[in-house]
Order: C-alpha cells, then sequence, then structure tokens
C-alpha cells in the first residue's frame, strides 16, 4: 500500500504534466525550440513538485483552443522579456508562504539579493544583457544546486559563470578580464574541486556571492578568504603589515596570492630572487633578512618532515611496524602546517618556535624508522647465522651417526 | 693432558646445538607469553580514566587502538568524546575552553562539540564516540 502511494505521488505530476494542453500543443510543435522546451522541462524540479507551464505562464491548460488556453484576461503572461524575469521568477521565490510549501528550506531573498548584485544593478541601469535567473539557472531544465546535473551544482559553477565572463565579446563593453576561468581552472581551487573532486573546494560564488554577486572590495578579500582560511586571516591582522598595507589599499591576500589564479604556496613565494616580497621591499632590506629567515626555518622543517616520511616508508616496506614513528611524524606535518600558517605574522621568531618543535618530531620519527630498519638488518643476519648453525649442527649428526656406525 | 679428538668436538658441537635448540624455542614462547604493550587493534570501548581526573573545561587526548580521541569535559560537566583528527589535513584538534568548542592550530578550522565542523576549512564533522560514566569511571564506547 505505501510502496502504491509513494508510486502514485511520483506519477501524478508527470500524469498532470503530460495531460496539459499546453504541453500537447507545444510537444506536437513543429517549432523545434518549442518541442525542445517540453523535453526539457520533463526533468525539472518545479515539474517534479506539481507545477506546469500554466504555473509560471499562466492561461488555462485545460483549453484546447489556442486563443482561450493563452488569453492575456484569463492570466496568460507569456514568455516574459528579460528584463522581468527576476521579477518572474520572484512571484513565487519571494513568497515565504508560498515556497514553504515546496521546500522550507529554500531561502527567499534571492530576488531582493539580485537587485544589489552588479546583474541586478546594471539591469536597473537599463542593460539587458547582464545575467538574469534563467542565464544561471537555465529556463525549463532547472534542477536543485545539489543535483550533479544542476548549472549551479559547485562542480559546474565556474562554467556557469564562464559562460560570459569568459566571453570575451560579451565582456567587452564592461572592460573587465576574461581569463577568471582560465585561471581558476589552473588554480589550487580549481584542481581540488575540478580534478580531486572536492566539493568543498570554493568556486565562483563562494567568494563573490551568487544572488547577490559582486566583486569583493580591498577591504573585503581578507573576509572571504578568512572564511576558510581563519589563522591566515587573524595572523596577518596582527602582523606589522596590516596597517600599512590598508593604508596603500593593497588587495590583502591577493597582493601575493593572485585572486583567480591562486597556486599551492610554496617557499619560493618568500625567495630573495624571486619572490612576492620584492614586489615592495628591496632585496637587501631588513624586510627581505626576515624572509629569508622565514624561509630557511620553513624549508627545515619541510626537508626534515620529508626525510622522515621517506625513513619510514622504507622501514614499512621492510614490514615493520611504524605505529609510533607515524605518530611523530603526524606531529611534525601537524608542526609544519602551523609554521607555514604562522608565516603570516611576518614574524621570524615566531615560525621558528613552531617549526624547531616539527623538526624535533621529525627528527624522532627518523630515527625510530632508522633504528626499525637496523633492527631489520639484525634479524635478517640472525636469520643467516641460525640457519648456516642449523646446517652445521645437521653435517654434525650426520658425521657423528657415521661414527656410531663404525664403531670408533 | 687427553687429546681433543674429532668425536669430542662432534659431541661438544651437539651439546651446544642441542641447547640452541631449547633456546630458539623456549625464546619465542616467552615472547608470545609477554607481548609487547603496544595495542593496535582498535578497541570497542576504552577506560580512559576517572571523572574526578577530568576537571571542568578541559580535555585528554588519548588513543583509541591506533586513532587519538579527544575526551572532552565542557563548561557544563558534561562529557563528549570525538576522534581527534581534523578532517581538514590530519592535524589533532584541541578544545577552547573559552569558546567551549574544539579547533584545529593548524588552520583555524572549528567544530561544535558533537563534532559538525561549524567553521574554517574543515570539509566534514569529526566521528562522535559514546562516553559512559559509570562507578566513577569514564569509558569512550565506539558509536554503533
Amino acid at each position: 500500500m505505501k510502496r502504491l502511494l509513494m508510486a502514485l505521488l511520483i506519477a501524478w505530476p508527470a500524469a498532470a504534466f503530460a495531460q496539459s494542453q499546453c504541453v500537447k500543443c507545444h510537444a506536437a510543435s513543429d517549432d523545434a525550440k518549442q518541442k525542445a522546451i517540453v523535453k526539457s522541462f520533463a526533468s525539472d524540479i518545479h515539474r517534479e513538485k506539481g507545477l506546469s507551464c500554466h504555473s509560471c505562464h499562466g492561461g488555462d491548460p485545460a483549453k484546447s483552443d489556442m486563443g482561450e488556453a493563452m488569453n492575456p484576461e484569463a492570466g496568460f503572461t507569456g514568455v516574459p522579456s528579460r528584463a522581468d524575469i527576476p521579477k518572474f521568477c520572484g512571484k513565487c521565490h519571494s513568497q515565504p508562504s508560498f515556497m514553504k510549501k515546496y521546500n522550507p528550506s529554500l531561502p527567499v531573498d534571492q530576488e531582493l539579493k539580485y537587485s544589489t548584485s552588479v546583474h541586478g544593478q546594471k539591469r536597473k541601469a537599463g542593460d539587458d544583457k547582464v545575467a538574469v535567473c534563467s542565464d544561471c539557472h537555465t529556463a525549463h531544465a532547472i534542477r536543485p544546486a545539489k543535483d550533479p546535473v544542476s548549472s549551479v551544482y559547485a562542480k559546474n559553477i565556474p562554467q556557469t559563470c564562464g559562460r560570459c565572463h569568459a566571453d570575451a565579446k560579451l565582456m567587452a563593453p564592461y572592460k573587465i578580464p576574461t581569463d577568471q576561468l582560465a585561471k581558476y581552472t589552473r588554480s589550487v581551487h580549481g584542481k581540488a574541486l575540478l580534478e580531486k573532486g572536492d566539493s568543498a573546494a570554493p568556486v565562483c560564488n563562494t567568494c563573490h556571492g551568487n544572488h547577490g554577486a559582486v566583486p569583493p572590495g580591498v577591504a573585503d578579500i581578507s573576509q572571504v578568504c578568512g572564511m576558510c582560511h581563519v589563522n591566515n586571516a587573524e595572523f596577518f591582522k596582527s602582523s606589522p603589515m596590516a596597517e600599512p598595507w590598508a593604508k596603500r589599499k593593497f588587495h590583502l591576500c591577493a597582493t601575493c596570492h593572485t585572486a583567480h589564479d591562486i597556486q599551492h604556496p610554496t617557499t619560493q613565494l618568500l625567495s630573495s630572487e624571486n619572490g612576492v616580497c620584492l614586489k615592495c621591499h628591496r632585496p637587501e632590506s631588513k624586510q627581505l633578512q626576515v624572509a629569508t629567515g622565514i624561509k630557511s626555518e620553513l624549508e627545515l622543517v619541510e626537508s626534515s618532515y620529508a626525510g622522515a616520511e621517506k625513513a619510514i616508508l622504507a622501514a614499512e616496506e621492510k614490514g615493520m611496524d611504524m605505529a609510533e614513528a607515524r605518530d611523530l611524524w603526524g606531529a611534525a606535518r601537524m608542526s609544519m602546517y602551523q609554521a607555514r600558517t604562522t608565516v603570516h605574522t611576518f614574524r621570524a621568531q615566531d615560525v621558528a618556535k613552531i617549526a624547531d618543535q616539527g623538526i624535533a618530531s621529525a627528527r624522532k620519527a627518523a630515527q625510530a624508522a632508522l633504528d626499525a630498519v637496523t633492527d631489520f638488518r639484525n634479524r635478517r643476519v640472525g636469520l643467516g647465522v641460525a640457519t648456516l648453525f642449523i646446517s652445521l649442527l645437521v653435517l654434525a649428526l650426520y658425521l657423528k651417526m657415521r661414527d656410531i656406525e663404525s664403531g670408533s | 693432558m687427553r687429546d681433543f679428538t674429532r668425536k669430542d668436538f662432534l659431541n661438544l658441537f651437539l651439546g651446544g646445538g642441542a641447547l640452541g635448540l631449547v633456546a630458539s624455542t623456549v625464546y619465542p614462547v616467552l615472547r608470545y607469553l609477554l607481548p609487547p604493550e603496544q595495542v593496535e587493534a582498535e578497541p570497542d570501548a576504552l577506560k580512559v580514566g576517572a571523572v574526578k581526573d577530568f576537571a571542568v573545561g578541559t580535555s585528554k587526548i588519548v588513543k583509541f587502538g591506533p586513532k587519538p580521541i579527544i575526551v572532552i569535559r565542557d563548561v557544563k560537566g558534561n562529557f563528549h568524546a570525538l576522534t581527534a583528527t581534523c578532517t581538514h589535513l590530519d592535524c589533532i584538534v584541541q578544545y577552547s575552553k573559552d569558546a567551549d568548542l574544539v579547533w584545529c592550530a593548524c588552520h583555524g578550522g572549528k567544530y561544535d562539540l558533537s563534532g559538525k565542523n561549524i567553521s574554517g576549512p574543515p570539509p566534514r564533522p569529526l566521528t562522535q564516540l559514546d562516553v559512559r560514566v559509570a562507578g566513577g569511571d569514564v569509558t569512550v564506547v565506539k558509536t554503533a
């Protein structure tokens, strides 16, 4: 009975959709575009929830006469103009009481946020080319953001935004760069999302907002990056760099790490030959000496950590139990991460304090691994000696038996 | 003095061999009877101490089999146990008495006392374990 009820609940919107006169006529139309709309709407979330063409466009789906079905006096609104689309979708999506019936957890401030976004502001100023709801969500194949086939699913967002923002011709009047998608794709964030499948990695809307999309201002950047990189942002705020940077209106995190092309940071960023510090400081300056000191500490903890890992792997390959050494190695890794984060204090002594703990842990781990390998070698030598000893014993037994048999 | 004959040599060698054989049999038996203290198998439950060992607003990192866990007595005196490895980059988390939450010193990730990731980079929650307090002892039990 329960299964039957479930089947009916699923089948009902599909049946209602198929019986709609709108669907019958548009599916039978000679116009390929109309047919495609009917086809794509079959998998739209609105159809799944029991809504149909007339729910958005008005009209009477029970009437077979086109004039009656699409009578403006009977509420038919037809296709909205691009400028009207936010308001058109907002008819339902801005109404909490209405949305509660379908999805109580869905926000109802999208239209309001859109009006504050760069897209919304430009549209208000009469620009008809800027993005409206259907540009990102599609018009008739709308899926929830958590659905992997949705145009606004995390992994698909770079391409969705890039459809316009990577189009040089479309962006030409706005005089903004069009390389964000290419840069993001090769960035540490893009690789995490697109290559490693880490859906927690930030995409365009994580930093810029979605419905209220705006470019982060100079002062906002550390807030945006600090949402995930909490310690880095906090350390920077307390660093000697914070005040002078704020005065000069530097783009905080982006000054060293760039905005869209963010790469995995290495100690090379602190290099006195080609590091980012050289953008402002001279190679012989005191600040570069601090950077060099920090770089040396980081390199030492990194090489100690890598050396310990190599030693542990070598011991594990020989079948030795490295659980204790792994714990020490884990402690070294933790110190290494903390030391890297502490770079944002720009205080060499702070970095050194943590890095030294990591170096000590890594050395202990490496020593434990070396001891284990020595133990393994000793066991092998022991086995060899034992084998030799047993062989000689067998030989001795043989000679003894021969002596007994010969009666001597 | 009697000459050391081949027969003597063989007898000595065989006697020594017999002793070696006994030793090589007895040693593994002793090692088996006295196993190393290190326990690597993951237990279902672990007594982590007495209630009096945990002051209010403190925590303890202990090994639950091969994995570290954090046992917390929060500011209200309630016990919590969570896996102690941050889900971001495997650092060991800590309890912050002031904020009454769990945080990671590496990148500033934060979790509530049920293990849910609430701020910063951790992508997943920490695994929660049951804490049973009985007879003045605190025991952590693996959740079913």
